[in-house]
């Protein structure tokens, strides 16, 4: 029913004889842009050194964007935006407290109930968000959309999904002090998050047709609901803990980056 | 022998006669106003670059050549400009008449001869001036006033001097030092630099006017009549001819005007040639004529002639060029001049229609000033097809106790006159010009929009004015009176008697002239038509008085405007729009300085002619191009053309926001239509500033023909480079809400 919504939206929009000029009449830009996310700490999706420390890197953002022209100086935009990350895993030390007789968890172990990572460092969780937003921009006075410097302002909704290696932890049993490798979570979580936009950028029409657009964008995304970790619930505590570096890492990351795009002009 | 003399000289004094009548008698009933004609010259077809490679061959390679190369590119922009304005006149009968003369002036140096171009300006300034590529121009304005063809003759020597000592250049070059302190000239305070430069200035005239003279002694041309060439220029703020002005002019058996009116004594010519000349290009008069004063004394005089091409053909040149004044006076707005101008020669051709129509042009304008202005004035439009309005020009009558000479009774009859008082003189004149050229479109116009300033303007109806004259009414009974000036069906009684008392009275004592102004046009029955007619079609709404309102409510008020305009205004359905060449300039700041980037600007002006035509295609708006670019030698249409819209746009633009005012060139512009198919003319340009950031400034302007409305007035400030998809959207925008079919 939406896309009939959505169809019956372009059909009529691209009949109307409207008094917005566009660009040599065409209103409605279809085009992809690049978001370049600059990773000061990593790790990027694939590039994670074979260690918890990571070089600085940058992510991508792959965003399809359709937008079209209210007024001279205003488009609607919505896009749907593809972001592929890495969380490293931690290094913890667990374990090192319990032989030094002075057993605390909660200052050492960054996974819940003792846990800690013994799989392949260099291969990080995968962070993955399928984002939808929807936004306007605003171009500068004399200009006419869709050519010419615009702000734009947008908000992000963030479908992300974490994948990790759930099966190479182990955790010390209090009893023996040994280590006995299982299972921590269910090795892949879903979460939900919105984010704030906003965009400086410009937008060229190259042989009228083609549309160039540049820029940087600052977003703002919640990052403050940090859980506590029980403790207690181990699924629910390595749930809580991946959303938590989900929300951090989409919050580094988004807060300022730069975008090259390419579209067409297509009615 | 004594008889065949006498016939000889029969037969010649015949042909003069015949000759003078054809020069004054094609004049009786109509001028036709100056066209170019024949082929485009080579120097109109080359772009300001290609005029400016030749001569940067020519520069050296000395420390100066920068500020040079400068010079030329600049000069050669602001020629190029000037040649393809529309204002200069190719293969007329007064740029002919001037070559002749050069030519005899330069006959003893061919070669000189060929680098100098001559040519008339339309301009009704008592100047000319030179360019030191060899182009000299002469003003309309200064060949009405010359006395003689000796004078022309040295006008043209001096401007040859300049040429010939490129003095223009020198000029420029040594301003620079001056700027620079480096000028050997004056070393001195940075105001006494600056007073040099006009020293130095003063000193290339006097130059010229000494050089001009020797080269007048090698011709044959009398040097005593010289003398008088220094007078045109002292009383050249004065019309080319002093004529009492008398106020019959615009009076008939019925409308005379009170002598009141009159200015009884004029002021005296009291110019003074010492003036201080510190800050003027130009040494004063008496400094100039003193110079050359001794020379002006050669012993060959006798043998020297006042004419060698001819005294007819100088008399009617003059005559061309006091016509054409008369018609460039209306284009600057200077009605009191046009209208002077006018009655002088209408003093030797009375039925010239042209002429009654640059009168009857004036005092439309003059009444329309002085009723209050525009029926367009308040119209807001909406702000995405236009954002912008032309600036507000009204028109004062200047003050006549600054003016001078017999002219100053028309600037005192028409200062005088109520806004009533002129409508009535302006109607009355125009609509006897009619009655007299009934097929003449113009009149009939003008007479038309008259009566409706009668009705509208100045709520004056039909039956304000009387029937029978003052004289008629007071020799007449009573009842007769009454009759004449009311209605014939009032009854006797009471009140009526009272009436009739009061009529007779009021008769006895009136003192208003106008009551009477048209007693003999309401004997003509289509006069009371197309009154009555105007009258009926009272349609103009009261406008509101602005002035006390508050920001608020005035803000209202234009908002609500704004919004009944909108729908009018957005999308104006236009099918076909004539475009003049568009305006480009790219200048970039240095230091503090504008520079203009004067090839980059003639490459974008193309390019911008370019986007235009691709836009409009798009639109399917027929598009017309009346421009410059391009062009070849058999082109003179076209450039005549532009020289028409030209005019047109500079009187327009002139107005200002006030349409209702008549455009000089509505007879030329009604063929135009005709031709073209269209009323819509279109102007657009941009202004692009490099400092530290780009700017641009994109204008668009849609005007309409017929009536001056300024129908898309549309500016685009933007922070940016002025890159051609921008540019393109602005101009598609531009053109969308004038197109037909707008998407």
């Amino acid at each position: 029913m939406r896309l009939v919504y959505l169809l019956f939206f372009l059909l009529a929009v691209s009949v109307s004889n409207a008094q917005i000029a566009g660009y040599m009449g065409k209103r409605c830009v279809i085009g992809y842009s690049n978001y370049f996310m600059f990773a000061p700490k990593g790790p990027g999706p694939m590039s994670a050194e074979p260690s918890n420390e990571f070089s600085a890197t940058f992510n991508n953002a792959h965003c399809l964007n359709i937008e079209y022209a209210l007024n001279q100086r205003k488009m609607i935009c919505f896009s749907g935006q593809y972001i592929r990350t890495g969380i490293a895993y931690d290094d913890g030390k667990v374990g090192d407290g319990f032989f030094a007789g002075t057993f605390n968890y909660e200052t050492e172990t960054p996974y819940p109930n003792n846990n800690r990572y013994v799989g392949i460092y260099s291969k990080p969780a995968l962070l993955s968000s399928i984002n939808v937003a929807l936004g306007i921009k605003s171009f500068g006075n004399g200009f006419i959309a869709p050519a010419g410097r615009y702000n734009k302002f947008e908000v992000i909704l963030m479908f992300e999904t974490v994948k990790y290696d759930n099966k190479n932890f182990e955790h010390q049993d209090p009893n023996s002090g040994g280590f006995v490798t299982g299972n921590l979570g269910t090795g892949e979580y879903a979460y939900n998050n919105v984010s704030v936009a906003y965009t400086v950028g410009k937008q060229r029409i190259l042989g009228d047709k083609i549309v160039l657009d540049y820029g940087l964008r600052f977003a703002y995304t919640p990052a403050a609901n940090i859980v506590t970790l029980a403790g207690f619930d181990t699924v629910k505590d390595i749930e809580d803990y991946y959303r938590r570096e989900s929300r951090m890492r989409m919050f580094r990351q988004q807060l300022i980056n730069f975008h090259v795009g390419i579209g067409f002009l297509a009615f | 022998m004594n008889k065949s003399i006498f016939r000889k000289s029969a037969m010649v004094g015949m042909i003069a006669l015949l000759f003078s009548n054809v020069i004054y008698g094609q004049y009786d009933s109509d001028y036709i106003p100056l066209k170019s004609s024949g082929d485009l010259p080579e120097e109109f077809l080359k772009t300001a670059r290609a005029l400016s490679q030749e001569d940067l061959k020519t520069i050296g390679y000395g420390t100066d050549r920068i500020a040079k190369e400068q010079f030329i590119i600049s000069s050669n922009y602001y020629l190029r400009d000037l040649l393809l304005s529309g204002d200069v006149l190719i293969n007329d009968a007064l740029g002919n008449y001037v070559n002749k003369v050069a030519d005899e002036l330069l006959k003893n140096d061919p070669e000189l001869r060929k680098q100098i171009h001559v040519y008339v300006t339309k301009s009704p300034d008592v100047n000319a001036h030179a360019f030191d590529k060899g182009f000299i121009f002469i003003n309309a304005g200064l060949l009405a006033q010359l006395e003689n063809e000796a004078q022309l003759a040295y006008v043209l020597s001096h401007e040859i001097t300049h040429v010939v000592k490129k003095h223009s250049v020198n000029q420029y070059l040594e301003n620079i030092k001056l700027d620079r302190g480096t000028s050997n000239y004056e070393t001195g305070s940075y105001e006494a630099r600056n007073i040099a430069k006009y020293r130095f200035s003063k000193d290339n005239e006097s130059e010229a006017d000494v050089e001009g003279l020797v080269r007048i002694k090698g011709s044959g041309y009398s040097i005593k009549a010289l003398n008088g060439a220094f007078d045109v220029l002292q009383y050249s703020y004065l019309p080319f001819e002093l004529v009492e002005f008398k106020k019959s002019f615009f009076e008939d058996e019925f409308l005379i005007l009170p002598d009141t009116f009159y200015l009884k004594k004029t002021s005296e010519i009291k110019s003074n040639d010492d003036y201080d000349d510190s800050k003027s290009t130009h040494p004063n008069i008496r400094k100039r004529r003193g110079a050359v004063e001794a020379d002006l004394i050669v012993a060959d005089e006798s043998s020297r002639k006042k004419y060698i091409v001819s005294e007819e053909e100088f008399k009617k040149v003059r005559e061309i060029a006091r016509f054409e004044s008369c018609r460039l006076y209306l284009i600057d707005r200077d009605y009191i001049n046009a209208i002077y101008a006018a009655y002088i020669l209408l003093e030797k051709y009375p039925e010239n229609v042209y002429l009654k129509k640059i009168v009857a042009k004036s005092l439309y304008n003059i009444a329309i000033s002085k009723s209050g202005g525009s029926r367009y004035k308040s119209k807001y439009l909406s702000s995405d097809a236009n954002n912008a309005r032309l600036s507000s020009k009204s028109y004062s009558i200047p003050d006549f106790e600054k003016i001078e000479g017999a002219s100053q009774r028309v600037y005192y009859l028409l200062d005088n006159l109520d806004s009533k008082e002129l409508n009535t003189i302006a109607l009355s004149y125009t609509y006897k010009a009619y009655k007299k050229n009934p097929n003449d479109l113009v009149l009939s116009i003008l007479s038309d929009s008259l009566f409706s300033e009668m009705v509208n303007s100045n709520q004056l109806y039909l039956n304000d004015f009387a029937k029978s004259s003052k004289a008629q009414l007071l020799a007449m009974d009573t009842a007769k009176v009454v009759v004449a000036i009311v209605d014939s069906t009032i009854e006797e009684s009471k009140y009526s008697k009272i009436k009739k008392q009061q009529q007779k009275f009021e008769i006895q004592t009136e003192e208003n002239f106008t009551k009477y102004a048209f007693v003999g046009l309401l004997q003509d029955p289509e006069f009371v038509k197309r009154y009555t007619k105007a009258a009926r079609g009272l349609t103009r709404k009261e406008e509101v008085k602005k002035d006390n309102l508050t920001y608020k409510e005035r803000k209202k008020i234009e908002d609500q405007l704004a919004k009944q305009n909108k729908d009018k205004y957005t999308l104006l359905g236009v099918e076909k729009v004539l475009f003049l060449e568009p305006f480009y300039m790219n200048v970039k700041t240095i230091g503090g300085n504008n520079v203009v980037n004067y090839f980059v600007s003639e490459e974008k002006q193309v390019k911008l002619g370019e986007i235009q035509k691709k836009c409009a295609d798009k639109l399917k708006l027929q598009y017309e191009m009346i421009g410059t670019k391009n062009m070849t030698t058999s082109d003179m249409d076209r450039y005549n053309l532009n020289s028409i819209l030209n005019d047109w746009l500079t009187e327009r633009f002139n107005h200002g926001d006030n349409s209702d005012e008549l455009i000089v060139g509505t007879d030329e512009t009604n063929k135009l239509i005709e031709k073209y198919g269209t009323k819509f003319l279109a102007w657009s340009g941009i202004y692009n500033e490099k400092s530290r950031s780009s700017h641009n400034t994109y204008f668009f302007i849609l005007f309409n023909l017929e009536t001056g409305e300024v129908m898309k007035y549309e500016t685009r400030y933007t922070k940016s480079k002025d890159n051609t998809d921008l540019i393109t959207s602005f101009v598609y925008n531009s053109l969308m809400h004038v197109s037909k079919n707008p998407k």
